[in-house]
This record gives structure tokens, C-alpha cells and sequence, in this order.
């Protein structure tokens, strides 16, 4: 179980930095004169809450995101998606509903490429807010001598917030065309509602259970410019 | 263009970083964390007593025992979710004699992989006085994941 689990990531992980070494092996163009990058928003999808999906039928997820280019090196990310969760085990049966949205700001770490293709390195900090609805239909506590004991808890209504660092690479592949990929390492602060439940799965965040958790994002994009692209000799 | 040298090393480490997060372990989930620790004593020492042959079952289930004839200085005396209190019959050869735990009980998520589980407290023992002396509490919490004895039973 624990072998398949690590397989998957291998595996994962392999196409991930096989499309980044694809990314970062484009030809360079020789140019002596200063190129300027596009400037302009992103929409785009992160395909790491379907990929999940697959890997695991108890989990549903999809997300949105934008980066919005603030100065030459800094953007302004936003993220929007659901996550949900269902499953019937013999501990317990369990229902999560919920949503999350992410805002931060990243900063390019690599030098500006002489291309006329955007390759960067990105650095990151956001925040995260999670609401949830969930429950368990049925619960059992198992006792090897006396009688188990049986049990429910009502759906209800909690939010999560915590706070985030995200790394990895992003290049654009054809023109306006982004794809990238990045590991989010979050740190739980609150939530409200706190009975004693706690979320198998925090939308957005993870697993539940933990204060600091791990992620990985892959995400493709599309850019709107304001800005166009210009060449200065 | 082959890629250069540093960015191969930026993508190993997500690489590597990965499988290692891949690889995190689930927690374990403990079992039989809703019994009382008993620990038998001399009353006339205060060290530690064993009951060479001594048998257990629970009041009201008096069909399958907890123990069956062993040599025992400490027992694990499991605690019904039903109820207030739990009672045992407790063995030293054919001598008998009743401890009665009376409880309260909190339930607890232990956490997603694991569930649920109560954790007790112990209000008061109460005893019959064939071959013990006294029982007394010395740890009144029996909580999951906690390895401590609760009870001392002091033996004539």
C-alpha cells in the first residue's frame, strides 16, 4: 500500500520535471538588446485536484488561479477552487463540502531571460481561507470485550485559515501559454467551530490533521496582456 | 540546449522533495486504550505482588474471560462503553473477589485515519475484601496513547 502510494509520486513527479526540463530547453535566441516581458493577468487552471481525484476516488477538486504582474519581478496570485470528500470506512462514514481561496504575492528569483520566451523561478508567501460543511452519518468505536459503541455527528458549517510558501518553476511555452509547477509548504493557524472533529481534509489545505502540511501545484495558464512584449536596442 | 547544471540541481531537489513527502507514514491506531491499569502489591511490603493463577471476567459477561489462569502482577481491565460503571470478578484461585470502577467517559476524535475512542475517568473504586486489602487511584485518567497505571490493588 505505503510502496503504490510512493510510486504514484515518483511517477508524478517525473512528468513534472520532464515538462519543466522541456520548458527550460528552449533555444536562445543571441540578442544584444534588452528584452521587456509582456505585462498582464493570467487565468488559468491547477491540475493537481483532478490528478488527486484519480489517484483517489474518495477526494473531487478543481481550482482556478490568476497572477496578476505587479512590477517586473513581482506578481499577484489569487487561487479559487473546491474540494470535496465522502467515503464509508468501518471507523466512520464521512462527508466534506467546501470551498477555499488563496491571495499572496510571488517574486521572480531568476535572472530575466534573453529569449522573448517568460522562464522564471518562483518564490511565494500567501494566505489561505477554507469553509467546509461536514460530517459523519455513522461512526463505531470498537471495544474487544464489552459492547462497541455507535454514534453520528450533524454536518456543520467551519472555516480554516492558514499560511503558506510556494516554490517552483513556470515557463512559457508558447506565446501567452504558461505552464509550471510549484511545492507549497502551509502552516495552519485557526479554525472556528471547533468541536471535536477534526476536517479529514481542509479544502485547499490538506490533511486536516496536521499543522503544517505539503503540496504540489501544477498549473497551466494563459496570459491577457496590457502590456505587450518590446525589444529596446 | 541541454539544461544547464543548476537548473538539473533545482529540479532534483523538488524531485527528491517529493518522494520524500510521498513517503510521510499514516499514523498507527493503538487498540485496547479504554482499559484500566491495575497493579497488584503486597499489603504487608508495599512492593510488588504477583497472583500466581488468577482468573478475570467482566460482570455481565461472564462468558468469555479477560484472563484464564495466568501469573499476573498487573492487569488490564478493559472499561464498558455502556454505562457509568463496569464491574470484574477477579480470581486468585478459587478465592473471589468484585472491583467496581465507577466512571465517566468523554468522547474523543483520535484523528482521521483512527476515529473515534472514549477516554475515562476514574470517580471512585469500589471492592470486596476476600483476598484484597484496598484499592487505591493513583492515576484517575485512562487516556488513548497514555501508558500509565491507574489503580494499585494491595493483596492480604
Amino acid at each position: 500500500m505505503k510502496t503504490s502510494k510512493t510510486l504514484k509520486y515518483i511517477f508524478i513527479s517525473f512528468l513534472l520535471v520532464q515538462a519543466v526540463a522541456v520548458a527550460w530547453g528552449q533555444e536562445k535566441k543571441p540578442e544584444t538588446a534588452e528584452w521587456f516581458p509582456a505585462q498582464g493577468f493570467t487565468l488559468g487552471v491547477n491540475l493537481a485536484g483532478p490528478v488527486s481525484s484519480l489517484l483517489n476516488s474518495e477526494r473531487k477538486g478543481f481550482s482556478f488561479l490568476t497572477r496578476i504582474s505587479l512590477m517586473d519581478k513581482w506578481n499577484l496570485y489569487g487561487e479559487a477552487g473546491f474540494e470535496n470528500v465522502n467515503f464509508d470506512k468501518p471507523e466512520y462514514s464521512y462527508t466534506s463540502n467546501g470551498s477555499f481561496f488563496k491571495v499572496g504575492v510571488e517574486r521572480n528569483m531568476l535572472k530575466k531571460s534573453e529569449s522573448g520566451f517568460i522562464d522564471q523561478l518562483l518564490l511565494g508567501g500567501s494566505y489561505g481561507f477554507s469553509f467546509q460543511n461536514h460530517g459523519a452519518s455513522q461512526f463505531r468505536v470498537v471495544n474487544n470485550y464489552w459492547n462497541d459503541y455507535s454514534g453520528s455527528f450533524d454536518s456543520y458549517l467551519m472555516s480554516s485559515h492558514w499560511i503558506e510558501i510556494s516554490a517552483g518553476p513556470r515557463a512559457e511555452l508558447f506565446k501567452n501559454f504558461f505552464m509550471g509547477w510549484s511545492l507549497h509548504i502551509k502552516a495552519f493557524l485557526f479554525r472556528s467551530n471547533r468541536e471535536i472533529m477534526t476536517p479529514y481534509l481542509m479544502p485547499g489545505y490538506g490533511n486536516g490533521d496536521n499543522k503544517i502540511n505539503a503540496s504540489f501545484s501544477y498549473n497551466i495558464e494563459y496570459m491577457i496582456p496590457w502590456k505587450k512584449a518590446k525589444v529596446v536596442k | 540546449m541541454p539544461l544547464k547544471p543548476n537548473r538539473w540541481i533545482i529540479s532534483s531537489l523538488f524531485f527528491l522533495m517529493a518522494i520524500v513527502w510521498g513517503c510521510n507514514p499514516d499514523d498507527i491506531c493503538l487498540s485496547n486504550q479504554y482499559a484500566v491499569q491495575a497493579g497488584f502489591y503486597s499489603y504487608y511490603t508495599g512492593g510488588d505482588s504477583i497472583i500466581g493463577e488468577t482468573t478475570v471476567f467482566g460482570v455481565g459477561n461472564n462468558v468469555d474471560s479477560i484472563y484464564n489462569k495466568v501469573s499476573a502482577q498487573k492487569l488490564f481491565l478493559p472499561l464498558s462503553f455502556d454505562g457509568d460503571t463496569t464491574s470484574f470478578l477477579v480470581y486468585d484461585r478459587t478465592r473471589i473477589d468484585t472491583v467496581r470502577l465507577v466512571h465517566g467517559k468523554e468522547l474523543i476524535f483520535i484523528s482521521r485515519r483512527c476515529g473515534f475512542t472514549f477516554n475515562y475517568t476514574i470517580d471512585t473504586v469500589l471492592y470486596s475484601n476476600t483476598f484484597i486489602d484496598s484499592v487505591s487511584v493513583v492515576n484517575r485518567n485512562v487516556k488513548y496513547n497514555e501508558n500509565i497505571e491507574n489503580i494499585e490493588i494491595y493483596l492480604y
